[in-house]
């Protein structure tokens, strides 16, 4: 139920792929055609040629730092930026309320503890329930709660979702308003074995 | 299955590997080599000497990559590089998805571990044969649920009744695509079981 960027993840994980593919072909080539292997040298000592040139023709005063330099080290900042900006934007959006609203009165704001509170009181007498955790969530379009159900081991979850939806239909009720939710019906700690979906 | 829209999206974002890991992993490597570039680009342009090669070194070192380099080298240079390249290409597309099922339900996203299923269908195999927790064994996969039974040495044991239980049990969770059951009996008994 978290915010995390999963297209974007997706398009910068496979762009990099195909840029490692791209550079690999292009290395084993010029291991197996020598023609490649000099191709590769020309052009990189020509390039290298056309940098230097460049480096040379927008000096910083007399520092002796051309400011090509500068905007390369610019633009290395700037990539860095950007990637810890994805890299912090994996799994947020956690939040502390579950809905805003403005009137011409004022603004009323529901808290995440009163559904957690109504949710937990709800599900409280299902013995096949061994844990429960309620969070909301800033999702796209508003507000959003999950919860997860640790069950007993053995407990049928027809029956535990049946549960999670009285306890859901109680919360409607109570905000007078349909927010996503999302159930998700787990194994309990201690019936948790070594490989996934297979119990001794 | 689930009606309204977000329910939708957030089941299949709960089923589905955000691929949060990976891209947690390239980015914190790509940063790491752009942070050494960054520093090594600086120093050279401040006539410090290098961490470890200058960025000028790195060019000249770029451009007779293959005069120093054996072709078997590059080769293994350049497979290694595209072995790598195909693993990031498929994490970036394929479906990634968890071990998890969707259940039915009109109002939220209702999602499963199979785990949780696997236990269910085990606990229901075990009260219609009789035996004892450590005698079953179930695994659910995406489209099939595999049901071993290891019966009591001596005691008969009524394979399709189990096999009715553990089919009437999944019928009620109503996954779409329904789990093929197998109910497996192993020809070796329990003994004392």
């Amino acid at each position: 139920m978290n915010g995390t960027p999963r297209s974007l993840n997706r398009l910068l994980i496979t762009l990099l792929g195909v840029w490692l593919i791209a550079a690999g072909t292009l290395t084993a080539a010029a291991g197996l055609n020598p023609s490649i292997a000099q191709a590769w040298s020309r052009t990189g000592t020509d390039t290298w040629a056309w940098v230097l040139e460049q480096l040379r023709s927008a000096p910083m005063g007399d520092t002796g730092i051309s400011w090509w330099t500068v905007a390369l080290v610019g633009l290395v900042v700037l990539a860095i930026l950007l990637l810890l900006r994805w890299m912090f934007s994996q799994g947020g959006g956690r939040s502390d309320r579950l809905g805003v609203r403005s009137t011409s009165s004022g603004t009323t704001t529901v808290d995440h503890s009163l559904a957690a509170r109504a949710i937990r009181e709800a599900m409280e007498g299902d013995g096949e329930v061994l844990s429960l955790r309620v969070s909301s969530w800033k999702i796209k379009g508003g507000y959003g709660v999950q919860m997860v159900v640790r069950a007993r081991r053995g407990a049928s979850p027809r029956r535990i979702a049946a549960t999670a939806e009285e306890a859901i239909a109680g919360l409607d009720t109570l905000l007078g308003e349909l927010i996503p939710i999302l159930v998700h019906i787990r194994a309990g700690p201690r019936s948790r074995s070594t490989r996934t979906g297979r119990p001794r | 299955m689930s009606t309204t829209l977000p329910a939708r999206r957030v089941a299949r974002r709960t089923t589905h590997s955000s691929r949060a890991m990976a891209s947690v992993v390239t980015a914190a490597l790509l940063i790491l080599v752009l942070v050494w570039v960054g520093a090594e680009t600086v120093l050279s342009a401040l006539d410090a000497p290098a961490l470890l090669v200058s960025s000028v070194e790195m060019g000249e070192w770029l451009i007779a990559v293959p005069q120093h380099t054996t072709s078997a080298g590059l080769v293994g240079a350049g497979v290694g590089l595209v072995l790598i390249g195909l693993a990031l290409v498929l994490v970036g597309i394929l479906p990634g998805r968890r071990p998890r099922h969707v259940l039915p339900s009109e109002r939220s996203a209702m999602v499963v571990d199979d785990e949780v299923i696997a236990a269910a269908l085990s606990r229901a195999a075990r009260k219609a044969a009789g035996l004892l927790p450590g005698q079953v064994t179930t695994a659910v996969r995406r489209r099939g649920v595999d049901v071993r039974l290891r019966p009591t040495s001596g005691v008969a044991l009524d394979q399709a009744a189990v096999e009715e239980a553990v089919r009437h049990e999944l019928a009620s969770y109503g996954l779409r695509p329904e789990p093929a059951v197998r109910v497996h009996v192993s020809n070796r008994g329990v003994v004392g079981g």
